[in-house]
């Protein structure tokens, strides 16, 4: 069966359950820009350690895992590829050893460490915002935002429709299984997608009626099953969340972007073990797909 | 008052011919396409992403600019359920839309050839715009497979651009192909009276498809290797 999407609302009562969708999502807009400004990874790393204090708090540790191993990839093969490349931008790289045919320079493995970082540091805050967000809680909050609602009405029947159709995939293959027919590469492309999309164009016949019988359009007002009040607390905890750009801002211009003043080191060795630990856990994780779907992927 | 009057600029926008409510459960049920794709691709274990089929479908019927809405709308609600790393590519997928899009209204979809090309087209302009967002953003690497095609021809002395450039579009044209066939059989489906943008081609056979994306794949992988050896 198809996985419930990776990063969706997980159920629960805690603090960031409650918090407003605007507080949440001002926070992580400001971890985004932190991100994009800061230039020293180990902050970033430091963020995303206390991302997942957070995510323990909200008890939705489970679930951060099965939607972090997407990003296990990403993360270690953009360490592994910014260290083979030779470090064209920076002036005077420091080398630091021979890997096969490649050259490995301090600041090459620092600027691939910089990327990773962000991308996880961004995706685990995100993806605790997500995991603690309810759907309508998400469409109240567009609606309250002025969005117009035929946009916002396609976004919300889009994030509906997904776990249904990734079901009936799931259903479909599961199927062409049971029958013996293949079910990876490119001979099972067509017997498990051609009945997913029948399904849907099906599913836009009858969504195109739903919506003429109930009056789509009109200019009634809508009222909302779930809204959360902006008080006076969510004004502040908003306005705090300019903390980390005003702080990022301010390293970029009085503290050089947070690096140290000598610049960065590695040893050689240490070096060496980044990109090779990096490079084979790209490769195992791109070719164990499965098997870390099937450790994590469980809920 | 006001939703009345932009439902009526909606419709008149799709040529007056489509019902608005089509359009509208059209347009989400394309985004889910989409992301289903993806999923379809992971499942599969096939080194493409699939991504594009809605925006492909909805771009060639009602318009380019409904596929790129389709296409925002795409990466949007992904970047709601997995995270937004995927926020940055809705440039490439409004890119392939306004391809498809604009190629259907100028005539290039009523006939196999210029169909083919279309596609080959649609596959070059979208690697153009997913290189530079494939660098800046995430600095080479996104996680996935062709991630070793680029590190392979990193090896083999080419810088990151050429690199990022070549293994995406190899992975693309292979990609923009076979989307484009599949939304030829989507949009056999169709009412017909949908097709506003412009005459579109009847279905393909899918076995030739799959052979046309073959024979480009190995070509576009010979011209790589070549220009990388030179």
């Amino acid at each position: 069966m198809a996985r419930v999407p990776v990063g969706a609302y997980v159920p629960g009562d805690t603090f960031f359950h409650k918090a407003h969708p605007f507080v949440k999502f001002y926070w992580v807009l400001s971890f985004v820009v932190f991100c994009f400004f800061n230039k020293n990874p180990y902050i970033n790393y430091a963020l995303t350690a206390l991302a997942l204090v957070f995510v323990f708090l909200s008890k939705t540790f489970p679930s951060y895992v099965r939607a972090m191993v997407i990003f296990g990839p990403a993360a270690f093969a953009m360490i592994f590829l910014q260290s083979v490349v030779p470090p064209a931008v920076f002036d005077n790289p420091q080398f630091l050893s021979d890997l096969g045919p490649f050259q490995l320079y301090t600041e090459s493995i620092i600027y691939g460490m910089l990327f990773s970082s962000r991308i996880l540091c961004i995706c685990s805050w995100s993806i605790l915002m997500l995991m603690t967000l309810h759907p309508a809680s998400l469409s109240s909050a567009l609606q309250r935002a002025k969005v117009p609602y035929v946009v916002n009405f396609m976004i919300t029947t889009t994030l509906q429709l997904i776990p249904i159709l990734q079901r009936e995939f799931g259903i479909i293959l599961s199927a062409q299984k049971s029958r013996a027919m293949q079910a990876q590469g490119f001979k099972a492309l067509l017997p498990s997608i051609i009945p997913v999309f029948a399904g849907a164009i099906d599913r836009v016949a009858q969504l195109s009626m739903s919506l003429e019988t109930r009056a789509f359009g009109s200019d009634n007002e809508r009222t909302l099953l779930r809204y959360n009040k902006f008080t006076i607390k969510e004004t502040t905890l908003s306005i705090l969340a300019l903390v980390p750009v005003f702080v990022v801002f301010y390293g970029r211009l009085r503290m050089n972007a947070f690096i140290p003043e000598g610049g960065f080191s590695l040893t050689p060795g240490a070096g060496v073990a980044i990109v090779v630990f990096c490079g084979v856990s790209f490769l195992l994780i791109i070719f164990g797909a499965t098997l870390a779907i099937r450790l994590f992927g469980k809920s | 008052m006001n939703e009345q009057v932009d439902s009526q600029k909606l419709s008149s926008a799709t040529g007056g011919g489509v019902p608005l409510t089509y359009v509208i459960a059209l347009v989400p049920v394309a985004s889910v396409l989409n992301v289903i794709g993806g999923t379809v691709a992971s499942a599969l274990k096939l080194p493409i992403f699939l991504d594009m089929i809605g925006t492909a479908v909805v771009a060639m019927t009602l318009g380019p600019w409904w596929g790129a809405l389709v296409g925002v709308i795409t990466n949007l609600t992904l970047g709601f359920v997995t995270g937004p790393v995927s926020i940055p590519f809705a440039a490439c997928n409004v890119v392939g839309a306004l391809v498809w899009g604009y190629g259907t209204r100028w005539g290039w979809a009523n006939d196999k050839v210029r169909f083919f090309g279309l596609s080959v087209a649609s596959a070059v302009f979208v690697s153009l715009m997913a290189a530079p967002i494939v660098i800046f953003v995430f600095g080479g690497a996104t996680g996935h497979s062709s991630d070793i095609l680029t590190a392979g021809i990193l090896a083999s002395g080419a810088d990151m651009w050429a690199a990022v450039f070549s293994s995406n579009i190899i992975v693309s044209a292979a990609d923009k192909i076979l989307s484009s066939f599949l939304a030829l059989a989507i949009i056999g489906a169709l009412p017909t009276n949908l097709q506003v943008t412009g005459p579109i081609m009847a279905q393909e056979d899918m076995g030739k498809a799959v052979l046309i994306t073959a024979g480009t794949v190995v070509g576009v992988i010979l011209t790589v290797v070549s220009m990388t050896l030179l």
